[in-house]
């Protein structure tokens, strides 16, 4: 039994949308699933968040977001990643790192 | 953040997709659960516990979308706009009055900038001067220059770039079936070096030495002309064109930029500067002269160098350069003159009606504060600190501001285009009048000002109130504050002291336009047509001047049995019309070292000119047809002495104490006569400005003085105008091939000649009538105000036994002390503006009792007839029903 579901940890949610996006163009409740599920279940993301941020990422260009009918005949909003977004995710990725490796460095206690 | 402001326009549409996003995504968990099994209606209230409040969502995805500050200011506007529509009766009342203030300003700011403050459209325009020769005997400063000075100048003086001469313009004729007038003028090859233009398309002028008088065979066209003459060919540098009266091709060696002008020239020749012969030349006064100060260089460095050199040149040919020196004179003043000084006045002046319309739409503003002092007060009771509410009417204030700019933009417009067409073309750089970006750039910011002071005002009143808190009854409800009460009436008094300032003004200009039209000129401009003349006549010899002389007589004798024609003379120039020889005179019949020379306007004339024009010889004789040189003489080379008359100031400036009849005089270098006896004295006559000092003028009689570009005067008995076509059809009837340009009454010229000063006082007039009914409602608007929101305290006395007698009298009062104050203020702030302005005005003194006394009366007589009609309302006042009314 895994541990139940944890929200993802503050500021990183952009970036694992930027980098769902990166992957092709989904609509809101496939973003949330994809990462639930590549996270093997221990990312929830939240609607009360995810579409605030979608919105927001709309406003500074980093997505764009088109109506169209899926598979199952459903009208869904997908969303595309930008050139800008491309290049946000880049950035984002690069702090997540520095930060990622510095943290785990002072967990193992390695000296620099 | 383009996002973001795009944004703003389709609020509804991010939020219904939104909406929509939020269904589509509940039935995806609504249908991934019953996949999962669970019953459908479970299923769906799950779905919608997990999304939560999709309302919240919505809120918190419209912050994504927000613009902060920019946009509680933008909802702010909205609200003002939504406010203002409300109140229909203020708002049009408010925008019109500050349409009216702004759109004068534009429209006069326009006219400023167009003719006297835009940058003259030469690259570092501000290191371009004019150089002229002063005359230290008879105190002119402003001469044309002659070659062999100006060489002086070049060669002595370091902090010239570049100079160059340039002549009068000239009309000439492209040849042709139906020969085009062209505006064209000679200059010095150096000349577009000095304005720093280069050609659009070809060249202009190889350096200096590379022109003789025999060589000079290029042209340089002006874009307008290559357009208007050429229709634009492209090929047209390298061709060659020719010009009537002269036989040989001219050469086109380039077209200069569409933004390039000069005085209208359409063809630029180029003016060869013979070094050896122009040394020689220096009493011929004939040439201008603009130069570009050197790097580095100052006007001060340059006027102490060609000091140096005018005193150098002076002891070296005492003769010619005696008495001589050299004027300098940024160009930008040299073009725009006499019109600088009246853009600073007319800008002053708009600004002061801009200033009214401001203080009165302050005041309509307080007005209002006080109608809506209970909201104010809830308010502050929610919670509105001091700040919020300033911005809320500064929110106002500026919607209030922008919808009378754009009104007002408008209006300008509409008054530029009128004043475009119907310009005086005496007027420079007219085409250059618009409403372009730096006229609104001003305008924007005199708005942004405004509405500033707008907003100003009624929280000036605001602030005790927000410290007093609570809601009190009775004075607070109508907001009638003692800040408010005492800003109102400064506002009153800044009105009448602005209006009564420019209404001196305004009577002041009036006046001196009245004195300038009333300048005795000597002569009388009405019912003279003038037009170029240039005959063809062939003569064997090359010397055709005796066949001028048959022409003449003949066409003279055609005209004047003409009906409706009562003289006519072929003359050299007209008043007020271009071709002036300007020449120097000197008494004796030779030339002596160190004479005194005098700057005089020659004018060849025949007898019937002092009809025409009517002017009277005061002294002597007028011209007869004897006065003449026969066609023997004409042949020879031999030139015997011939008349002249001289005008009365000239006569008393060269011999004075004596008579000028039977003396001799010659004119240095350039007469047809070796000299000549005076014959007559002219009374002075006023050709070139009105109201200057009176003019040197010799008079030559045309046959011992003959050109072949006459000019025609001719005196009508009725319109002018209208003979243009009898005089027309006279000319061709005598010579087919004349070509005619320029028909025009002498009159229209003269008007032209007194444009600056018509249209100063027109202008400042319009201002002053505009800043006094601007007022008049103002004061009108702030009485009516107070006895609106005093009704109740006028009820209480008249109910206490004051009679309407007595509260007319003690409301007018009110009204009229800060009138009074106004315009006290007013006759001393007018003082100071009369004073200022002393130089453009001609023949009324600066402090002037009368101008005082009529703009006094005016404001005053305006001010009680906008006070009578509130007083009135308050003396009526039925004290029951106020009362009752609570």
């Amino acid at each position: 039994m895994p541990s139940p579901p944890s929200p993802v940890p503050p500021g990183t949610l952009e970036m694992l949308i930027l980098r769902t996006l990166d992957l092709e163009p989904m609509h809101g409740y496939a973003i949330a699933q994809h990462i639930h599920k590549l996270s093997k279940d221990a990312l929830k993301i939240e609607e009360g968040s995810l579409y605030p941020a979608l919105q927001r990422m709309l406003a500074k260009g980093w997505v764009t977001a088109a109506w169209k009918t899926s598979a199952t005949n459903r009208r869904t909003r997908v969303y595309t990643l930008t050139a800008a977004g491309r290049k946000q995710l880049g950035v984002e990725k690069a702090q997540f790192d520095a930060m990622f490796g510095a943290l785990s460095r002072v967990m193992k206690g390695i000296r620099p | 953040m383009l996002h973001r402001v795009r944004a703003l326009f389709r609020r509804q549409q991010i939020d219904a997709d939104l909406q929509e996003e939020l269904r589509s995504h509940h039935d995806e968990i609504t249908q991934a659960l019953i996949d999962d099994g669970v019953p459908a209606d479970t299923a769906r209230r799950q779905a919608r516990l997990r999304l939560g409040g999709a309302a919240q969502i919505r809120e918190t995805s419209r912050d994504a979308w927000s613009l902060g500050w920019i946009e509680t200011w933008l909802r702010d506007l909205r609200l003002a706009a939504r406010a203002l529509r409300r109140q229909p009766m203020f708002s049009v009342a408010a925008i019109a009055t500050f349409a009216l203030g702004i759109g004068a300003a534009t429209a006069i700011f326009s006219v400023a900038y167009g003719v006297a403050f835009r940058p003259l459209p030469y690259p570092a325009a501000d290191r371009l001067v004019r150089i002229y020769e002063a005359n230290t005997a008879t105190n002119e400063s402003t001469l044309d220059v002659s070659q062999g000075t100006f060489q002086g100048w070049r060669e002595g003086a370091a902090s010239l770039a570049h100079a160059a001469l340039y002549s009068k313009g000239a009309t000439q004729y492209l040849a042709g079936a139906n020969p085009q007038p062209m505006q064209t003028m000679a200059v010095s090859p150096r000349f577009f070096d000095v304005l720093g233009v280069a050609a659009a398309m070809g060249r202009t002028f190889k350096p200096d030495d590379q022109y003789t008088r025999f060589t000079a065979r290029e042209i340089v066209l002006s874009y307008g002309a290559w357009q208007r003459l050429f229709g634009r060919d492209p090929a047209i540098v390298g061709k060659s064109i020719s010009i009537v009266d002269n036989s040989k091709p001219i050469e086109v060696v380039g077209v200069m930029p569409e933004d390039f002008a000069f005085e209208n020239v359409d063809a630029f020749q180029p003016k060869p500067i013979e070094l050896p012969v122009a040394k020689l030349l220096r009493s011929w006064h004939y040439d201008r002269a603009i130069a570009r100060l050197a790097p580095g260089a100052t006007l001060t460095q340059l006027r102490g160098e060609l000091d140096a050199v005018s005193t150098r040149l002076a002891e070296a040919f005492p003769a010619t350069n005696g008495g001589w020196k050299a004027t300098v004179v940024p160009m930008r003043d040299a073009v725009i003159g006499q019109f600088a000084r009246a853009s600073w006045l007319l800008v002053a002046a708009v600004a002061a009606v801009l200033l009214v319309a401001c203080a009165n739409v302050a005041g309509l503003l307080i007005a209002r504060a006080m109608g809506r002092a209970r909201e104010t007060t809830i308010r502050v009771a929610l919670g509105a600190g001091f700040w919020r509410i300033a911005q809320l009417w500064f929110s106002e204030a500026l919607v209030l501001a922008i919808a009378g700019a754009a009104v007002g933009v408008g209006f300008a417009w509409l008054l530029v285009r009128t004043l475009r067409a119907t310009a005086p073309t005496g007027l420079p750089r007219v085409d250059d009048i618009t409403i372009d970006l730096p006229v609104l750039a001003v305008t924007a910011a005199a708005t942004v000002a405004s509405a500033i002071v707008f907003a100003l005002a009624p929280l000036a009143g605001l602030r005790r109130r927000a410290h007093q808190g609570g809601v009190r009854a009775d004075t607070d409800r109508t907001g009638d504050t003692p800040t408010r009460r005492r800003l109102s009436s400064a506002l009153v008094a800044i009105q009448c002291a602005a209006a009564l300032g420019l209404v001196v003004l305004a009577v002041a200009f009036t006046r001196s336009f009245l004195n300038l039209a009333a300048v005795d000129l000597g002569w009388r401009p009405e019912r003279i047509l003038s037009l170029d003349v240039a005959p063809r006549l062939v003569s064997p010899d090359g010397r055709p001047w005796f066949l001028y002389h048959l022409w003449s007589d003949a066409l003279i004798a055609r005209l004047e049995a003409t009906p409706g024609i009562e003289h006519a003379s072929v003359v050299t120039d007209v008043p007020f019309g271009p071709f002036q020889y300007t020449a120097e005179v000197a008494a004796g019949p030779e030339p002596r070292p160190n004479e005194t020379r005098w700057p005089i306007a020659l004018h060849s004339v025949m007898p019937e000119f002092a009809d025409v024009l009517g002017v009277q010889v005061v002294h002597g004789r007028r011209f007869t047809d004897t006065d003449a040189f026969s066609q023997a003489v004409i042949t020879s080379a031999a030139r015997p002495a011939g008349v002249a008359i001289v005008s009365e100031s000239l006569a008393r400036k060269m011999w004075p104490e004596e008579d000028a009849l039977g003396k001799q005089l010659h004119l240095p270098g350039q007469d047809q006569s070796p000299w000549r006896e005076v014959v007559g004295v002219m009374r002075d006559a006023q050709f070139r400005e009105v109201g200057a000092d009176p003019s040197f003028d010799v008079y030559v009689p045309w046959k011992q003085f003959t050109t072949g570009r006459p000019r025609l005067i001719v005196k009508t008995t009725a319109d002018p105008a209208a003979m243009a076509p009898a005089v027309r059809a006279a000319v061709l009837a005598e010579n087919p091939a004349t070509i005619i340009d320029r028909v025009i009454p002498v009159e229209t010229l003269y008007r032209q000649a007194t444009s600056q000063p018509r249209v100063t006082s027109q202008l400042v007039a319009a201002l002053g009538g505009l800043a006094l009914a601007l007022a008049g409602v103002g004061i009108y608007g702030a009485l009516s105000t107070l006895v609106h929101a005093r009704a109740r305290e006028i009820a209480v006395r008249m109910a206490l036994g004051a009679t309407p007698a007595h509260t007319w009298r003690h409301t007018l009062k009110t009204g009229l002390i800060p009138v009074l104050a106004g315009t006290i203020a007013g006759a001393g702030l007018s003082m100071l503006l009369v004073a200022a302005v002393r130089s453009l005005l001609f023949g009324v003194s600066g402090v002037d009792a009368w101008s005082f006394a009529i703009a006094a009366a005016a404001t005053l007589v305006v001010a009680l007839i906008a006070c009578a009609e509130p007083a009135w309302r308050a003396a009526r006042t039925e004290p029951l029903r106020i009362l009752r009314g609570e």
